[in-house]
């Protein structure tokens, strides 16, 4: 019987073969774009997921007071590890890990290589469950001239991943040996280095004489990602607790940070979707991708229901026969399942080669290395549960339906609830105002992106090219400034300590006239010369620039907002310290974001220091390329071999948004393909409505109708519909878009004109697609129609 | 007896009056029969036809099938006696377009559930009895009208009904189709089984062994 019931099914599939494409198109789109998000978000979920017990490994945030204001930090001090690791027993593994900014080129022999390094604690290994390929796994990081390397990175640097004993250059000085190859870390990690140095190297900075001791007492430097590996998840609150008091008895500034807790025990896993603190920030996405999943798939599935129940009047006559020669029931039912089942096997099939075949796009516009296989057992089961609630979503309706016909008046053509569809029409409404609500999604984030990439910043970063200066270039900055400035096209050079687009220095080293004596501020402090406000055109408010003479080193120019917060009247010649040098303020300047806006702008400082490492040069860009040229022909005098690298402010500043701009992207073409997939249904189901109207477009023609009345009378009661589903979707939209936007400090109005766009947008696309089967319905010849009746 | 029908009534309701489709029909059917009904547009043969098949309902009177007593049956039994028991023949043949000839006379075996090899030996005894041994792997709309009709009434003899309903049975076909067709009811009958047939033409019905007028819902002999 089963076997039957497949021939008939099978049978049934090749017979309409238009409406099935149809159907079986949207269906396969709607699939495979719901792998991809199920791909992608299990990718987002599962970052740091690598290591076995992900579960029992927390990142050390800092709970800082700045202002008054907490902050918290995903850094923290030295400290903190080496405490954790000895006097607290609830921790069974310490690590440190910090970013290796010292080195950027890597030689062996003749060749150069950029690779990304880390200096790690020696447990770093065992924490994160790296296989070490070569080498002794107990003497991996023995000396400070020791480095251990990925395997994909021994076999970039040597060929083999035997490499323990071969030596490297890093920047072409410094020598370091080979003393262990450890598998890779993957991507979608905290900690996917290429190759790790000795924490002993930091170690070594300090002496005696220092004001911090030792790396292990520098309870001042938050230079650390640190992880702690606990014996159970239940001790993250004592050890918080304990981690608090250790800080409060041994840091000698404890005092100033009056916060209840100096530490929050961050689950790896939520590194990349929280912020340090634990509160979702890139979450949000996930869930309205997830949102975006569900969408999609109702669209298919009303597809799928919509066609299916169109059709049944065709299937009528059928299901009537099947039931005087005895079908009962649940023979139809079953009949119509396994159709239904086999259907979308073969859309879940198609489905997969598809994800195959787009997945370098998808890649591309994710940005995400995304590992697509199938046969991944958590992979497989989403697709199967996909597989088994679309399926019986979208099966059981018409299933239900068309075995309950009555047979003697189904034979005759009189079926109930067929023609008139109002099922089908709520399916229809719901379908299109999941495609405006994206259609809305769509316009509002890439409104946000555009306003992102052309807010005025406080300062005028077009035509600003710079670059990190290396080598010998900063001690000989003043006389490198002077052959910049000559070039042919530069017309400005500035020195400053960080880029200004995203700075990420902050200090708390801060004094001022303050009637509170405990007053705090964490501030970020910037290093300029003279040229810096004038050649990024920012705003002085008040007092003046610095002169470059040597009285500017105490003079400060502070923002607006720092001379708020420290609540300075009449700021210019008040006192203000920085790092214990006293001076002066200087002059006040215009806020200016320093940072993505995502944040707010906070308080900055600004201190003269002539030979800065980061160099800011104005060109007028009559001649891009021969001004590149020219200084890269200064750069390589001063380090020949260094490839010159450098960004013009305005690519980097759209670099920081590129995340956002991928899910914008991801966005957009998700939802053409949900209202491409909303229409292919529309599409089928306007073209069931034209034949079965066939008879009654024919009357109508004879006795006067023109062709567009009748395209009216077959496409108002759908594009009625679709005005309907405008009405319900905008609210929702609105509510779902207005909680992303939260995610930005400086946001987009939700403009009524948005709404109206998208409205409109679909109005249009259902019209099209409505009437070009209404139009060729009433252009037929009256009479043929009439005559097949 | 096969079936009784006493005092059958039905109607539909129309602008608030009843109107009539059986009016105190009374029928008595005897096994071996072949009865032909005859009757103008709107007599009531259809309603008839379907209130014996038991695919509708009556107002008022009862309906004896053999022993049971249809009219306290619920819609299942009723369908169950209908499947085991009836089989039914229509003017338009009615055959499922997607199937061959010979899953046409297959498909009520499947759903009464009887077992491959038996089904198979059952639809070849079939196919050799109408001589369409040939056509069992055609697809209906590659016969002729005749030819569909024969496998129409294959697939209804395959469950052995004891009565068959024949809906105008020839009239879609020419009248040499049409003698062959009542030629083969006669010989059916002659086998023992009762048959009703609903025509137009008294040609055809002069094949029976019993005629029933039908006007205005009820019987009338006259």
């Amino acid at each position: 019987m089963i076997k039957n019931y497949f021939k008939i099914a099978w049978r049934n599939l090749m017979k309409d073969k238009f409406y099935n494409l149809i159907s079986l198109s949207g269906l396969t789109i709607g699939l495979s774009m719901s792998i991809f998000i199920i791909i992608w978000i299990q990718s987002e979920l599962s970052y740091n997921s690598f290591v076995a017990h992900h579960d029992n490994i927390y990142r050390v945030s800092s709970n800082i007071n700045s202002g008054g204001e907490l902050q918290t930090w995903g850094t923290s001090t030295g400290p903190v590890a080496s405490f954790a690791k000895s006097d607290i027993p609830e921790v069974k593994n310490a690590v440190r890990v910090q970013e290796n900014w010292s080195y950027r080129i890597y030689s062996v022999e003749e060749n150069d290589f950029e690779l990304t390094g880390a200096y790690v604690d020696t447990e770093f290994f065992e924490m994160f469950e790296r296989k070490v390929v070569d080498g002794n796994h107990k003497q991996l990081l023995r000396s400070t001239t020791s480095i251990v390397l990925t395997e994909t990175t021994a076999q970039k640097l040597f060929g083999t991943s035997k490499a323990v004993g071969k030596t490297l250059k890093a920047d072409h000085d410094d020598v370091f040996t080979v003393t262990g190859v450890v598998e890779d870390l993957p991507q979608n990690s905290s900690v996917d280095y290429e190759m790790f140095f000795s924490l002993d190297i930091l170690k070594g900075e300090y002496s005696e004489g220092n004001y911090w001791k030792s790396l292990d007492t520098d309870w001042g430097n938050f230079n650390f990602i640190t992880y702690l590996q606990l014996q159970n998840p239940e001790d993250v609150e004592s050890v918080t607790r304990k981690l608090t008091i250790i800080q409060q008895t041994n840091d000698p500034n404890a005092e100033s940070f009056k916060v209840k807790e100096s530490y929050y025990l961050q689950p790896i896993a939520q590194m990349n979707l929280y912020s340090p603190g634990g509160i979702p920030k890139g979450m949000n996405t996930v869930q309205i991708f997830g949102i975006v999943l569900i969408i999609i798939l109702s669209i298919a599935c009303i597809n799928y229901v919509n066609l299916s129940t169109a059709k049944a009047f065709q299937r009528s006559k059928e299901v009537s026969i099947r039931k005087i020669i005895g079908a009962d029931k649940k023979n139809l039912f079953t009949q119509f399942l396994v159709e239904s089942t086999l259907f979308f096997s073969l859309a879940t099939i198609v489905a997969v080669g598809l994800v195959y075949l787009l997945a370098p796009f998808f890649r591309e516009v994710s940005g995400k290395e995304l590992p697509i296989d199938f046969l991944q057992s958590q992979l497989l089961g989403l697709i199967f549960g996909v597989f088994v609630i679309t399926l019986i979503v979208s099966s059981i309706y018409p299933a239900l339906m068309l075995s309950s016909f009555k047979p003697l008046q189904a034979i005759k053509g009189r079926v109930s609830g067929v023609s008139k569809g109002t099922f089908r029409k709520v399916l229809v409404t719901v379908q299109f105002a999941f495609s405006v609500i994206l259609i809305i999604g769509t316009i509002v984030i890439a409104r946000q992106l555009d306003y992102l990439t052309s807010k005025n910043p406080g300062y005028d970063r077009s035509q600003v090219l710079n670059f990190w200066m290396s080598g010998s270039m900063q001690q000989q900055a003043i006389s490198l400034k002077n052959r910049l400035v000559n070039l042919p096209g530069v017309k400005g050079v500035s020195f400053a300590s960080n880029s200004i687009i995203n700075n990420g220095n902050t200090t708390g080293d801060v004094a001022w006239d303050s009637e509170n004596p405990n007053a705090e501020l964490i501030v970020n402090p910037i290093a300029i010369d003279e040229n810096f406000i004038p050649l990024l055109k920012m705003n002085l408010l008040q007092g003046e620039n610095f002169k470059g003479i040597s009285t500017d080193s105490t003079h400060y120019i502070l923002n607006e907002t720092a001379i708020r917060l420290m609540g300075i009247e009449d700021p210019i010649g008040k006192n203000f310290e920085l790092w214990e040098t006293k001076g002066i303020i200087l002059g006040v300047v215009e806020d200016f974001n320093f940072e993505s806006f995502k944040n707010d702008i906070g308080p900055a400082v600004l201190y003269y220091q002539p030979d800065s490492f980061r160099a800011y040069l104005k060109i007028d860009g009559n001649n891009t390329s021969s001004t590149l040229a020219a200084v890269e022909a200064i750069w390589k005098d001063y380090n020949p071999n260094y490839p010159f690298e450098y960004s013009f402010m305005n690519a980097e500043y759209e670099n920081m948004y590129r995340k956002d701009q991928r899910t914008g992207d991801l966005f957009n073409n998700f939802s053409i393909i949900a209202i491409f997939v909303s229409c292919l249904g529309l599409f089928g189901i306007t073209t069931y409505t034209a034949q079965l109207k066939k008879r009654e477009i024919g009357i109508r023609k004879v006795l006067g109708a023109s062709i567009f009345q009748v395209t009216k009378l077959l496409s108002s009661d759908f594009l009625i519909l679709v005005a309907v589903s405008a009405v319900i979707a905008i609210p929702l939209a609105w509510y779902v878009m207005d909680l992303w936007l939260q995610d930005f400090v400086y946001r987009i109005p939700m403009s009524w004109w948005i709404f109206a766009l998208a409205g409109g947008i679909t109005l249009v696309i259902a019209i099209i697609t409505v009437s070009f089967q209404a139009i060729r319905a009433a252009i037929a010849n009256p009479v043929k129609s009439l005559r097949t009746e | 007896m096969l079936l009784k029908l006493n005092h059958i009534y039905k109607w539909v309701k129309s602008g608030g009056r009843r109107v009539f489709l059986l009016n105190d029909l009374n029928l008595t059917i005897e096994k071996g029969e072949f009865i032909s009904l005859m009757g103008p547009s709107g007599s009531g043969k259809s309603t008839l036809f379907n209130v014996i098949a038991m695919l509708d309902t009556f107002d008022e009177g009862d309906y004896f099938f053999e022993n049971e007593t249809i009219h306290d049956l619920n819609s299942k039994q009723k369908t169950k006696l209908f499947n085991e028991n009836i089989g039914f023949i229509f003017q338009a043949y009615h055959l499922l377009d997607d199937l061959t000839v010979y899953e046409n006379i297959e498909t009520p075996l499947l759903y009464k559930k009887i077992k491959s090899s038996e089904r198979k030996a059952l639809v070849a005894d079939m196919l050799d009895k109408f001589n369409i041994v040939g056509k069992k792997d055609l697809f209906p709309h590659q016969l002729s009208g005749g030819q569909q009709q024969l496998v129409g009434i294959a697939r209804a003899l395959i469950i052995k009904p004891k009565l068959i309903l024949a809906d105008e049975p020839t009239g879609n076909l020419n009248s040499t189709q049409s003698d062959e067709i009542m030629q083969l009811f006669k010989d059916l009958n002659t086998e023992g089984i009762t048959i009703i047939q609903a025509t137009h033409s008294e040609s055809n019905a002069a094949y029976g062994s019993r005629l029933i007028k039908l006007l205005d819902g009820s019987v009338n002999n006259k």
